[in-house]
């Protein structure tokens, strides 16, 4: 499938000059520029366009990315609560220029994986030596009877931050005192597995404040859901019954939405919702089945110690669209992920071996503004499959004293500045 | 001959700087990671996340072995330290210690920072040299350390379970320390960048 294999990379760079790495000054028009081309600016591929700059300045990137600025989904329950403006999750792409990285708004439609070269909406086209695909998810609308694109404008998803995640606050502090809010969570596997349960507690707060008589009903097809003990325990101890979780064996499973009675039709009942927030199962990112990157399960199979792509050569995805072992579908995974893939595609690009990967993924959850809870995780290579190293990670303490989940609120904060500092300044 | 000579130094010279590439590919995949919460080469862009950027290797070695076999409690790191080996924490502490010290932005109060110089004069200048800028491997860097997270870590310092370990002098000087003047401490260190 590869038509620029390392052999030929070196023969273009200059045979024995190849050999001396890329601390040494080339004389110009030996080295021929490598070229990388990174489609998707969020969590994993600001993070792989910088990180490749910051390891080898000779490499030329560019990044293509529809939206003009970023609206970080971590945190993006804050602005349900009340407790955060959504300006403070809103970022741009100055920072990543100031690293090298040629930025272009515009959005990829096809892939030609053997001429190594990607054509935009606006006309252009790139060619690449290798190229970093970090598309994110992409929703199966088809999957909840009544649900479709147009039908969020009435029911929201609000799982892709931004106009969504301002539409579904305004329909909650236009909540009738009294009425529910129902949250449709999704099956596994999906972005960021304990946002459902945060919303719900973030929501929760603010109906506690201004809709004393509103309850939150979350309808899941799960039978259970991540760091599912804390949030039971945080729940109860500041919303007490206001949020009620129904799982897939007491019939959480929903069928259909009916957009004009406000209901949903779960396995056994239906539900009346004077807010429905759906947040239907998920694939990986259109781009990403345009260009044949996925396999039947609607995700992207990658050597996970590269991540580049099982189904065609020179072409690496991370960050929610890739199947990494078991890491989950989080921010911090795509940040970690960005960085393997970028010393793997700068290790590939300078004829040098790939060391052996190293992970982390870090989740916090916000149940109250002063009360955070956490899971962590560092993954190792096995067998060729990315797995937790044991006896390290884990949940925050089931039982523990205000100051250590307060401060776990305030390192959500801090967590959220570094992440998004990593990929913008 | 005189071809074949320089040729092979060539390669050799190759190979090593091939080496020393490898070598930092191998850090960075190992050490990046860490940016998640620390920032970027470990500069910290947050309150309660301290810079760990530009740390002496020893201190930072001696810091991660507390966090991993439980003496310094925490509230992650420790689950997180226990991912790592001594070799790879070693290599991690060599990473950061090569990355310049970038002091916080926070915006400090001058009056603490008054108040905080006296009593660092009083209690801490005999150990906590050049205004808390001077660490070593048992001493960390305070000079130019966010505000918020040396003010915690104070007052976690004076906790009954004291989840940071101290040595004796330091603890009987804590005991003698009220909570406002922790604070003021803290502003007088963060404005030793």
């Amino acid at each position: 499938m590869s038509t620029f294999t390392r052999r030929r990379f070196i023969l273009a760079m200059g045979g024995a000059g190849a050999a001396f790495g890329l601390s040494r000054p080339v004389p110009a028009g030996v080295k021929k520029k490598a070229r990388v081309v990174v489609v998707g600016g969020g969590y994993g591929g600001a993070i792989a366009a910088k990180y490749i700059r910051k390891l080898d300045p000779h490499i030329e990137v560019t990044l293509i990315e529809k939206n003009r600025q970023f609206v970080s989904c971590p945190l993006s329950n804050e602005v349900l609560g009340g407790e955060r403006d959504i300006a403070s999750l809103t970022f741009g792409y100055e920072g990543l220029k100031g690293h090298g990285v040629k930025v272009v708004h515009d959005e990829v439609v096809g892939i030609d994986a053997d001429k190594h070269r990607v054509r935009t909406r606006g006309g252009g086209t790139y060619a690449y030596d290798r190229l970093v695909v970090s598309p994110g998810i992409d929703f199966r609308w088809e999957a909840i009877g009544g649900y479709g694109p147009e039908v969020a404008e009435r029911l929201p998803h609000a799982w892709k931050a931004g106009p969504q995640t301002l539409l579904l606050r305004k329909q909650i502090t236009a909540l009738r005192d009294g009425d529910n809010v129902l949250i449709v969570a999704p099956p596994n596997p999906f972005r960021c597995p304990p946002g459902p349960y945060e919303r719900a507690a973030q929501i929760a707060h603010y109906l506690k404040a201004h809709k004393p008589r509103s309850k939150v009903i979350i309808l899941d097809p799960k039978d259970k859901f991540s760091k599912q003990g804390l949030f039971t325990a945080g729940w109860k101890k500041f919303y007490g019954d206001r949020i009620q979780w129904i799982g897939g064996f007491a019939g959480g499973k929903v069928e259909s939405v009916d957009p004009k009675k406000m209901t949903v039709q779960a396995e056994v009942e239906t539900f009346k919702g004077g807010v429905i927030n759906v947040i239907p199962p998920q694939k990986a990112g259109p781009i990403a089945h345009k260009a044949g990157l996925a396999d039947e399960s609607g995700w992207c199979p990658v050597d996970q110690k590269t991540f580049e792509s099982l189904r065609h050569a020179d072409i690496h995805v991370i960050g929610d669209a890739c199947i990494a072992g078991k890491m989950p579908k989080s921010g911090y995974a795509a940040n970690s992920q960005g960085k393997v893939c970028a010393v793997a595609v700068v290790a590939a690009l300078n004829g040098e071996p790939v060391p052996e990967p190293s992970y982390i993924n870090t989740c916090y959850s916000l149940i109250a503004p002063s009360y955070g809870i956490s899971v962590a995780a560092v993954y190792r290579l096995q067998d060729g499959r990315i797995v937790p190293v044991k006896g390290a990670g884990g949940l925050s303490p089931a039982e523990a004293p205000e100051h250590v989940r307060r401060m776990e609120a305030m390192n959500a904060r801090s967590w959220f500045r570094n992440i998004t500092s990593d990929m913008f300044t | 001959m005189k071809t074949r000579l320089s040729l092979s130094i060539a390669l050799a010279l190759g190979l090593a700087m091939g080496g020393a590439q490898a070598d930092r590919l191998r850090m960075e995949v190992l050490a990046a990671p860490c940016a998640g919460c620390h920032g970027t080469d470990g500069a910290s862009a947050g309150t309660s996340m301290p810079t760990i950027g530009g740390l002496p290797k020893e201190y930072f070695i001696g810091v991660m072995q507390k966090f991993r076999d439980g003496r310094r409690v925490s509230t992650i790191m420790g689950r997180i330290a226990r991912g790592y080996s001594d070799e790879e924490i070693a290599r991690m502490a060599e990473y950061f210690s090569t990355k310049p010290w970038k002091p916080h932005k926070a915006k400090l109060d001058p009056k603490l920072v008054a108040k905080g110089k006296a009593l660092h004069e009083k209690y801490c200048a005999n150990c906590h040299l050049a205004g808390g800028r001077y660490a070593e491997a048992t001493l960390p860097r305070l000079g130019g350390q966010w505000p918020d997270y040396l003010h915690t870590q104070l007052v976690e310092c004076k906790l009954e379970d004291r989840p940071v370990p101290q040595p004796n002098l330091m603890e009987l000087r804590l005991g003698k320390l009220s909570d406002e003047d922790l604070e003021a401490l803290a502003e007088f260190y963060a404005s030793q960048h």
